[in-house]
């Protein structure tokens, strides 16, 4: 018994002694985390006391000249001085003291050096940018924006307010996630801001599309392939109408794509699997703006609207800040690690964006002279590759060292070796894309929140790159302008939705389109409506895309202003609370779309036997729940979610069997489904052998949205359960999310929640004298895991409720606190 | 009796001070010191380190802001409990790591200070 007793207590004590002391996956130490005085419990959290008493030291320590800063009960911070760099010092300071971590993380996703916070699991995160060579594009577009005296000082004065805040930081200040994987803060620099755009830009322009329609290509007739996905869709609700009366498909080079199509065929997986999820952009990254003129408003001057969509995290993406200056007064949303505000208002004006969804980026298939890949044709001579080596830095100073390779087109993805595939066959691929210029935004975005009018938009805007982006400005004396703001490749004959080969320089970008003729409005008299979908209807549509949203969502925007408008409530003038509810809005357009035609099908057998003979509970009746739905996406509707399964079904069984999964190849859009679906010309061209109808097909597509559900669920689940809504933490530590909230929205409803991804900003606002706006993020300001200000909003944001921005005035600013 | 509490208000003010200052093997130190001398058993040990890790981590929170136990509260996916809930529960299991602690030091002491005697 003493024995046993001696040696379970032995083995007790060896097992946590190792446990404790061991790492796991670069985590730091189980012990060191978890003992009363090191780790989580040395870790305090950011707070409104701490920071007042940390700014004041801080200014003075930097000598400064004097800054206010006011955290108003939000916890929004105020900052004013009549100095500029102490303002954008200050910006620096409060950004950091808040989301150290978050800034640091996301300026290390395109600098390629993640791994050096998260360890070995972050390796395919830092390959993928350093050979995309988006570091060095950073850094000659960090090198424009310090050549630039404007830019220059506010980078200069931003970093500083940044370093002070780290010199600050002690044991018990240090972010938890720095604890977690037993790493340190480094010196900031002004380049980091660089990256975080760069970062952006690849979020909302970096899609692969290409290789999907390529793949798509290969498996289809010419004739099935532009009936699927023709140039220049036309389709209602584009931004400024249309440019000409018809749309004219341009040939495209099959020859010569042919080849790039091919080597997508073969190697489609194995480049897919080399795009680390983490950075895969979002197909739905988008957002939706508007403007509404004054003679629709209460107040009788314009509106602005606008939510960003994109994924949900936490720390929220954005940091709501109000900003004065000796000759501006801001607030908005800034990017935690960039100075200034990237989307708000003014006393004077507004700015709200859109992701233009353009199509900036495009592969080419090269041939190469031998398998070693170190020369390429071209212009009928053999061009050199330049070849790299580039130091990944791990902690405890391991390191790896990836290869990288350059053409004068641009980076070559593939590594020699890595893939069989591509080394039995002498081809590779390199890339075009405007996020690999040098280019300044941060200018533009500075310009902006000192602009005085709607139209000063159009000049801060000049020499803007990426990512394109639908700008609608909106002033207090009643002038909307919009423009699509960025740099558009010159691709002549070609439309750049497929992977081409590229030999000779004609098959490659020609230079750019002059900016000057993006598509604009340079004093909207009524309504302008941005949603990603598509500028224009006409022949030079193809010029800035092709896979732009469908319009349901702008087209529902439009359809509830316009119900407000001739509402009798308020008599036909909108309030800002209507912009409110219109932004919370869950209908969705293509639901109802979809609904229509289930019940022109439904008509007919065997639709009509189908349903009236549905069992799938607890839809009992399944013909009167569809007439009754109204397409809202609430968290309770049991329909939302049969209907939306049942349209995945449908679009599945049309789709899957002609071009593998959605994964493999591109899918024509929802909007194209639904046409071609109610074409009956279109429809049989589909079909070769074996035709079926519109109601065979949503007949068998209901048998198996209903067969799926009860299966993964029991029952049909509610939409909430159906489409569960999460926040992840901005680094994807489990635990440091929120999982299932309790909220609606769909893909085309203007709260375009989707599960992950959805409105990460959102703000209204009307201009009066003192102008009055409300925001809401998916989060709350502090980037600290232990504050109660780290998710404060999150519940009240997935009830669509918005919170009255504290905005101060000019003369408010001496007030300190 | 009173040697006995004696004994363990002892044992549990070293380990709740050692906690709160040095890393958790300071925990095994203490423990084994302890047991080394005589009437230290390894229940009052495990007992008394179990007590000590709560008071450090207690005070530790409530120096804190009470950041720590709200940290660890998400770490592990208990903010469906509530706060007043799931914060002491974090504190009582982190303290389970402090009890096996001086409890297995202690066990694997006094087993051997027993087989000693016995030879």
């Amino acid at each position: 018994m003493m024995v046993l007793k001696g040696l379970v207590s032995l083995l007790v004590l060896s097992a946590l002694c190792v446990g404790l002391g061991k790492s796991y996956a670069d985590l730091s130490p189980l012990g060191q985390l978890l003992a009363p005085s090191t780790g989580v419990w040395r870790h305090k959290p950011t707070s409104a006391d701490d920071l007042l008493m940390n700014f004041r030291s801080a200014v003075a320590s930097a000598g400064m000249k004097p800054v206010t800063l006011t955290i108003d009960s939000d916890g929004v911070p105020h900052l004013a001085s009549d100095d500029e760099a102490a303002l954008y010092f200050a910006q620096g300071y409060i950004t950091a003291y808040y989301r150290m971590w978050q800034m640091d993380f996301l300026s290390r996703i395109t600098a390629g050096r993640v791994a050096e916070l998260l360890g070995e699991k972050a390796l395919p995160i830092d390959r993928f940018f350093r050979r995309l060579k988006v570091p060095a594009a950073a850094e000659a577009s960090a090198e424009l924006m310090l050549n630039d005296l404007g830019t220059r000082n506010t980078l200069i004065a931003y970093s500083n307010g940044v370093n002070t805040r780290l010199q600050q930081i002690g044991i018990t200040n240090l972010p938890f996630e720095y604890r977690l994987f037993g790493t340190l803060p480094e010196p900031w620099e002004p380049k980091r801001v660089a990256y975080l755009l760069k970062f952006m830009t690849w979020e909302l322009t970096g899609y692969m599309y290409d290789f999907r329609l390529s793949s798509a290509k290969t498996k289809l007739s010419s004739e099935l392939f532009d009936l699927l996905f023709p140039i220049a869709q036309r389709v209602p609700g584009t931004v400024i109408g249309d440019k000409d009366s018809a749309p004219i498909a341009k040939s495209t080079e099959i020859g010569t794509q042919q080849e790039g199509a091919s080597y997508v065929q073969r190697n489609f997986n194995l480049f897919d699997q080399k795009v680390p999820e983490i950075v895969r952009p979002d197909p739905t990254n988008g957002s939706n703006n508007w403007a509404i003129a004054g003679k629709h408003m209460a107040n009788g001057r314009p509106a602005l609207s606008n939510d960003l969509h994109l994924s949900y995290t936490l720390p929220a993406l954005w940091f709501p800040i109000q900003l004065t200056g000796p000759d501006f007064n801001v607030y908005g949303a800034s990017l935690p690690g960039a100075p200034g505000v990237i989307v708000g208002f003014n006393e004077d004006m507004g700015w709200a964006v859109t992701n233009g969804t353009n199509d900036v980026l495009d592969w080419y298939s090269l041939r190469f002279r031998d398998e070693t890949r170190r020369e390429y044709l071209f212009e009928d001579s053999w061009r050199p590759v330049i070849l790299a080596e580039e130091k990944i830095l791990l902690p405890d100073e391991r390191y790896e060292i990836v290869q990288t390779r350059e053409t004068h087109i641009g980076p070559i993805l593939f590594e020699e070796g890595e893939a069989k595939a591509v080394a039995q066959t002498p081809s590779g691929l390199a890339l075009q894309w405007t996020g690999l210029i040098p280019s300044n935004e941060l200018k533009s975005f500075l310009a902006l929140n000192r602009a005085k009018k709607a139209s000063d938009c159009r000049d801060a805007l000049k020499g803007y790159v990426a990512p394109a982006q639908n700008f609608v400005c909106a002033d207090q004396n009643g002038t909307v302008t919009y423009r699509l703001a960025g740099l558009f490749p010159d691709r002549r004959s070609r439309d750049g939705r497929l992977v081409s080969e590229a030999s000779k320089s004609s098959d490659v970008w020609q230079g750019f389109l002059p900016p000057e003729n993006n598509p604009a409005i340079e004093n909207a008299r009524d309504l302008v409506i941005t949603a990603n979908q598509a500028p224009f209807n006409g022949t030079r549509q193809s010029d800035y895309g092709w896979f732009f949203a469908t319009p349901y969502r702008a087209m529902r925007i439009d359809q509830l202003i316009n119900a407000k408008i001739k509402g009798a409530k308020n008599k036909g003038k909108l309030s800002p609370e209507d912009l409110i509810e219109i932004q919370a809005d869950t209908g969705s357009l293509l639901s109802i779309a979809f609904k229509d035609l289930v019940l022109k099908e439904s008509k007919a057998a065997p639709l009509a036997d189908q349903i009236s003979n549905f069992r799938c509970r607890p839809v009992e009746n399944l013909a009167m729940e569809i007439e009754k739905w109204t397409g809202i996406h609430n968290p309770d509707s049991v329909t939302a979610t049969l209907m939306s399964e049942w349209l995945a079904r449908y679009e599945q069984e049309l789709w899957q069997s002609r071009l593998g999964t959605s994964f493999e190849s591109y899918w024509p859009n929802r909007w194209r489904l639904l046409e071609i679906s109610q074409n009956p010309g279109q429809w049989s061209n589909l079909w070769n052998e074996s035709p079926k109808s519109v109601a065979e097909v949503l007949s068998s597509s209901l048998n198996q949205a209903c067969t799926a559900l009860l299966e993964s669920h029991a029952i049909v689940p509610s939409w909430s359960k159906y489409q569960e809504t999460h926040v992840q933490h901005s680094g994807r530590i489990p635990g440091l999310g929120r999982r299932n909230l309790q909220t609606g929205g769909s893909a085309e409803s203007v709260f375009a929640n989707k599960g992950g991804h959805g409105p990460t900003w959102k703000m209204v606002v009307t201009f009066e004298d003192t102008p009055r706006a409300w925001f809401m993020i998916p989060g709350g300001q502090s980037g600290d895991p232990g504050s109660v200000e780290y998710d404060r909003y999150l519940t009240e944001w997935g009830t669509g409720k918005m919170r009255q921005a504290q905005f101060f005035k000019r003369s408010a600013k001496s007030g300190s606190q | 009796m009173n040697q006995a509490i004696h004994k363990f208000i002892l044992a549990t003010v070293l380990i709740t001070a050692t906690a709160f200052w040095t890393p958790w093997w300071g925990t095994v130190l203490v423990a084994l010191t302890l047991a080394l001398l005589s009437g230290f058993g390894t229940g009052l040990l495990s007992i008394a380190s179990f007590l000590g890790w709560v008071i450090a981590l207690t005070l530790r929170d409530l120096l804190n802001d009470h950041g720590p136990s709200r940290t660890l509260v998400r770490v592990f996916s208990l903010t469906e409990l509530g706060n007043s809930l799931a914060q002491p529960a974090v504190i009582l299991v982190v303290a389970l790591i402090g009890a096996c602690l001086g409890g297995s030091t202690a066990g694997f002491i006094n087993a051997l200070k027993e087989w000693r005697q016995k030879i």
